[in-house]
């Protein structure tokens, strides 16, 4: 579904990617996983189209990313980039006219869920409030790709799970899911695979129950020995 | 998809750009209740204002084009699925679409503004309309008028508008909106010199006669020529600048895209 090779993004001075090559199959769950700086942001804006390689090709399933991939991607951004004066029936609204696969009864149950009211206006709600609008329209597209980057880091920690859940639940079964997180010990009994990141450069791409099983600690503590390492 | 763009753009500019016509639509109201007791300077404010409805709907628009294209709403606008060249072409359809029915406007407050003037210092109608069809019946009056307002309508948007794409790649990332202005004053001051230099090139437009005649206008003016006269050339070089400017924009903005 995704194919990199020799991924190298630069910006200036600042090498963000150095010469990262993965592929990613679809049908599961990916963790994107790293320490803060090691160019997971920007691995996910060149999949999601927002920004260009310096070097490299990508290809997300067959394509480059452009219009054709973001028919088929759904990507939730880490920081916050709905409008604040909008209304979620707005948002809602822009979703299904500009999006073939987004279905809006799914968007409105997802939204019920959470116990957000679509008549309300962004500005009005809380951070997490914000970042669960973001959640329900990005997973009521029923996408091949879905990109989330950070996608529970602003939600308070009772509520993390039941929006993990909700992720898992909403996305298209045969999809591919990639998600970057600090809080590992969260997500990572939904993980099928995990990839490590360190300073632009893929450290590891393995199975997370192998992972677990070889190093016999959870996943969360064998990212705590490679990163303080 | 061309119509729901269209759509979308009027959703999210519908609210300040009733904002700028019903401001002025106010301050035009103001000025013709105050002509009532300053005489025809109200009327001449209330023409100004409306007057200067053109371009602060053109500059709207700009502004609004760097927000939802490298601002804040960018993200939205480029995880579509549609290609950045027909989003740089709609969203530039659509502001020239509005420029054009404020302009409307405009001329039709303007033109309300001359008659409440005519009445003011009784000027007889038939009086002026017989000395107008002596202007509007020149030879080449009519087509100099359209070419006139359609510059204006359309000149600020297509030099505008390229700006905000150019000015916010590449070099131009980390000074925000700050790319966009020197581009477009960079693109002003070279039609100025320009400007200055097709001064001594031909050729030039006849107001009185109406016609194109293939001399500069230095030369008019060295021969102590009495008909007032435009030298052309300076609108051949900037429409050949413009065309330049649009394919740069639209062909960056389809797969140049950076965002911070």
């Amino acid at each position: 579904m995704i194919e990199i090779r020799n991924l190298t993004k630069q910006y200036g001075r600042v090498t963000a990617l150095d010469d990262v090559s993965v592929d990613i199959g679809n049908n599961k769950i990916v963790g994107l996983l790293g320490e803060n700086g090691c160019g997971k942001t920007t691995l996910m804006r060149i999949l999601a189209g927002l920004n260009q390689p310096s070097s490299g090709n990508v290809l997300v399933a067959g394509h480059v990313p452009g219009p054709k991939t973001k028919s088929l991607v759904s990507y939730l951004p880490d920081t916050p980039t709905l409008p604040g004066r909008a209304r979620i029936e707005s948002l809602i609204r822009y979703f299904a006219d500009f999006y073939a696969d987004f279905n809006v009864e799914t968007c409105q149950s997802l939204l019920a869920q959470f116990g957000i009211l679509v008549r309300d206006r962004l500005q009005e709600m809380s951070k997490g409030q914000r970042e669960k609008v973001h959640v329900a329209l990005t997973m009521s597209r029923e996408a091949q790709v879905y990109l989330l980057d950070e996608p529970i880091s602003g939600v308070d920690p009772a509520a993390r799970d039941a929006t993990l859940n909700t992720i898992i639940t909403a996305m298209r079964p045969d999809a591919l899911m990639i998600i970057t997180t600090h809080l590992i010990s969260d997500i990572e009994f939904v993980l099928d695979d995990a990839i490590f990141m360190r300073h632009g450069k893929l450290l590891n791409h393995d199975v997370v129950d192998e992972l677990r099983a070889g190093h016999q600690r959870s996943l969360n503590d064998y990212f705590k020995e490679v990163y303080t390492s | 998809m061309t119509t729901t763009i269209l759509r979308h753009e009027l959703y999210r500019t519908v609210r300040p750009l009733l904002a700028i016509v019903g401001i002025a639509v106010l301050v035009i109201a103001l000025a013709d209740f105050a002509g009532m007791f300053i005489g025809v300077i109200g009327l001449v404010l209330a023409a100004m204002v409306a007057a200067m409805m053109l371009p602060a709907v053109q500059l709207f628009h700009a502004i609004d084009f760097y927000q939802s294209s490298y601002g804040s709403g960018a993200m939205l606008t480029h995880l579509l699925p549609i290609s950045g060249r027909k989003l740089f072409w709609t969203k530039l359809l659509y502001a020239v679409l509005i420029t054009t029915l404020t302009g409307i406007v405009s001329l039709a407050i303007i033109l309300l503004q001359v008659r409440l003037g005519m009445a003011a210092v009784d000027l007889n109608l038939t009086e002026a309309y017989t000395e107008l069809q002596q202007i509007f019946t020149t030879p080449g009056i009519w087509a100099a008028i359209v070419f006139f307002a359609l510059w204006v309508l359309l000149v600020p948007l297509v030099s505008m508008f390229p700006s905000v794409v150019i000015g916010s790649g590449g070099w131009a990332r980390r000074l925000s909106f700050g790319g966009p202005i020197i581009v477009f004053m960079g693109y002003y001051l070279v039609m100025q010199l320009v400007g200055v230099a097709s001064l001594f090139m031909p050729p030039v437009y006849d107001f009185f006669t109406g016609q194109v005649r293939m001399v500069s206008l230095w030369h008019v003016i060295a021969i102590n020529d009495p008909n007032p006269a435009m030298p052309l050339a300076i609108f051949g070089f900037q429409l050949v600048a413009l065309a330049a400017l649009l394919i740069w924009a639209s062909r960056a903005m389809n797969s140049k895209v950076e965002l911070r």
